[in-house]
């Protein structure tokens, strides 16, 4: 027996507001922002990993809430910026890089999280700032062909850069995120993890120098994917779980941990977003203990929340289960506010030494 | 008055979606992040920047004279081949503008890289022992800009060329003109219009190519409007930006200007307008 669809559309609402009510804390004392929330437009980049996303977040919190999130295309820093300035709020939910998520960048654009609603005690260090909270970790990792090298392994970013016992071209991505380049050079050149501040961009520049010849730049995970797949280079920094996929596969690929750039991906909030409340609201169940580890079921994405229990089959490919090798943690407050602070002659030195 | 309202539409849209948008790029790149020529000065100090700009124009240049060359020749046997292999040939050459430029440079990417089609056929053939650096080269951008323009060329030429009265030609002819002779110094020239206009679409389309470039590139020197955007969406450098995005303009309204005052642009939209 099916209700009329009338009457289904009353129920609708209704469950919507009475649930916005109730977990909105909308009392008669508040302001009435974001109690009317009935759909949230939250990024959704697509693929196995945006499904995935839905699957395990999304669909869940409407089941919860009763409030539908809708999907919403990526939007750069600059386009949250232009959402923000003319006021016409198009996305709930975005994807702030982590030198927008922070306090000197973020306050005139983001709102900030709201961490009496969001529990940061069960957070990973590095996944959480002022205006950003991670919906999950990746990493940045030396992917590299199995049948090129005779049998032998490379281990490290020193063999990275070790074109003579392993030659060929290597995929970088110099479109995409430079500083993860810069700090790949310097761990090769030597440099620890605790000693990546202050960065010494000349120093990471001369070593990249070394092997200019054979660096293929590219400008997304998907492109430097194919990068190895193909063969076209024989080693990569590569998105870890574009490589680890490669290996399900069957391909003769295989990744290296040590040195390993991790970093989360930062959710905000734009600010002014009339569903701030809301927002804040799936923010936190996202990054619950019980919801963020459904996500590694599906995808290879490790949780944020060091309480939730990931998927044990795949562990092995987590950046999570390799922080016992060396790594650098590209999202810390420390790194995001000294790469923010000197983006500009970062990305020149890196543009011009390029284009050299 | 009638004239007045038939071209009121187009002069509203284009002032609301040109016009306004230009001025406020303009706009911009003067004011942000604060009033003065701080973009423009920080540019022309940007060792990287300026050489982006003279490889973009430099490529663009390349592939205008490929195109004009190949495209010639195309047109001229589109003009004079039988008119079923006429229809055919022209057919070719437009139809694969109808397909996504970016689909056709990854079809590119497949064919000219390392572990291409190219490569693997030849190493297979034992003709190479090393394969040969196609991908990442400036040859690799002229000839896929090149593929992605030749039809902009061909018709512009092809439409002279068939407007062309070739009673002339046969009038050289008998005036004792040999066959080279009557087309350099008769269809040559007649048809000359076509190829500058022909060469102003594509040298103006080309300055704008962003993925071919980007796909098929070094990605170290033409990267003029990847810069561009990376800056202006990226990372919110919306003054920098902008003063990128009108300095492109400015040498492209230059440089067409100079063109024009060469070429007599007049003559030739007259000759694509069809009026003799």
């Amino acid at each position: 027996m099916r209700a009329p669809r009338g009457v289904r559309g009353l129920v609708v609402v209704l469950i919507a507001v009475v649930t916005s009510v109730a977990c909105g804390g909308g009392g008669s004392s508040g302001p009435p922002q974001g109690s009317g929330t009935q759909s949230l437009v939250v990024v959704n980049t697509g693929g196995d990993w945006g499904a995935c996303q839905r699957k395990s977040f999304m669909d869940p919190f409407t089941a919860k809430t009763g409030i539908k999130i809708i999907d919403g295309a990526f939007l750069t820093d600059g386009q949250i910026k232009a959402m923000v300035l003319s006021k016409q709020y198009t996305e709930d939910v975005v994807y702030p890089s982590a030198s927008l998520a922070i306090p000197s960048a973020g306050k005139s654009v983001l709102e900030p999280i709201d961490y009496s609603v969001v529990n940061k005690n069960d957070l990973a260090a590095g996944t959480y700032t002022t205006y950003g909270t991670s919906i999950d970790i990746y990493a940045w990792a030396l992917g590299y062909r199995t049948d090129k090298f005779g049998g032998q392994k490379p281990q490290s970013w020193a063999d990275f850069f070790d074109t003579q016992r392993f030659p060929g071209k290597r995929a970088m991505p110099g479109d995409n995120d430079v500083p993860a380049v810069l700090y790949a050079a310097l761990l090769a050149d030597g440099v620890t993890p605790d000693h990546i501040l202050p960065l010494d961009v000349q120093r990471a520049l001369n070593k990249l120098n070394t092997i200019k010849k054979n660096i293929v730049w590219y400008a997304t995970g998907s492109q430097g994917q194919d990068l190895l797949n193909s063969g076209e280079v024989t080693m990569g920094e590569e998105y870890a779980n574009r490589v680890t996929s490669l290996k399900d596969a069957g391909k003769p690929v295989d990744i290296s941990w040590n040195g390993q750039i991790v970093a989360g991906d930062l959710l905000g909030v734009p600010k002014g977003d009339p569903n701030v409340k809301a927002a804040m609201q799936l923010i936190a169940f996202i990054t619950s203990k019980n919801v963020n580890g459904t996500f590694s079921y599906c995808a290879a994405g490790a949780p944020s929340n060091v309480k939730s229990s990931p998927n044990p089959k795949i562990a092995d490919e987590l950046p999570t289960t390799h922080l016992d090798e060396p790594h650098v943690v590209e999202t810390s407050e420390a790194l995001s506010e000294y790469v923010a602070s000197h983006l500009d002659s970062i990305q020149t030195a890196f543009n011009n030494w390029r284009a050299s | 008055m009638g004239w007045g309202l038939l071209v009121l539409p187009a002069v509203l849209f284009l002032t609301f979606f040109f016009a306004w948008p230009l001025a406020e790029l303009v706009w911009w790149s003067v004011t942000s992040p604060e009033t003065g020529l701080v973009n423009y000065t920080s540019f022309l100090q940007t060792p990287s920047g300026v050489r982006t700009l003279v490889v973009t124009v430099g490529m663009s240049a390349l592939v205008t004279l490929i195109c004009a060359v190949v495209g010639y020749v195309y047109a001229f046997a589109v003009r004079f081949a039988p008119r079923r292999l006429g229809a055919f040939l022209l057919i070719a050459v437009i139809f694969p503008a109808g397909v996504n430029v970016l689909v056709r440079t990854f079809a590119l990417q497949v064919v000219l890289r390392d572990t291409g089609i190219i490569n693997q056929l030849l190493q297979q053939l034992h003709l190479i022992s090393q394969h040969l650096t196609l991908i990442r080269t400036p040859f690799a951008v002229a000839l896929g800009m090149s593929c992605m323009l030749l039809p902009y060329m061909v018709l512009p030429v092809y439409s002279v060329m068939r407007a062309l009265n070739l009673e002339y030609v046969q009038a050289a002819a008998s005036l004792g003109a040999r066959p080279a002779v009557a087309f350099l110094r008769v269809f040559l020239p007649l048809t000359l219009p076509g190829v500058f206009a022909g060469s102003l679409i594509v040298f103006v389309v080309g300055l704008g190519f962003y993925v071919v470039p980007q796909l098929l590139g070094d990605n170290a020197g033409g990267r003029f409007l990847s810069q561009y955007t990376a800056f202006y969406m990226g990372q919110a450098e919306w003054g920098y930006g902008s003063a990128i995005g009108t300095i492109l303009l400015l040498v492209t309204l230059v440089i067409v200007a100079i063109a024009s005052r060469l070429l007599r642009v007049g003559d030739i939209l007259r000759t694509l307008g069809g009026s003799r």
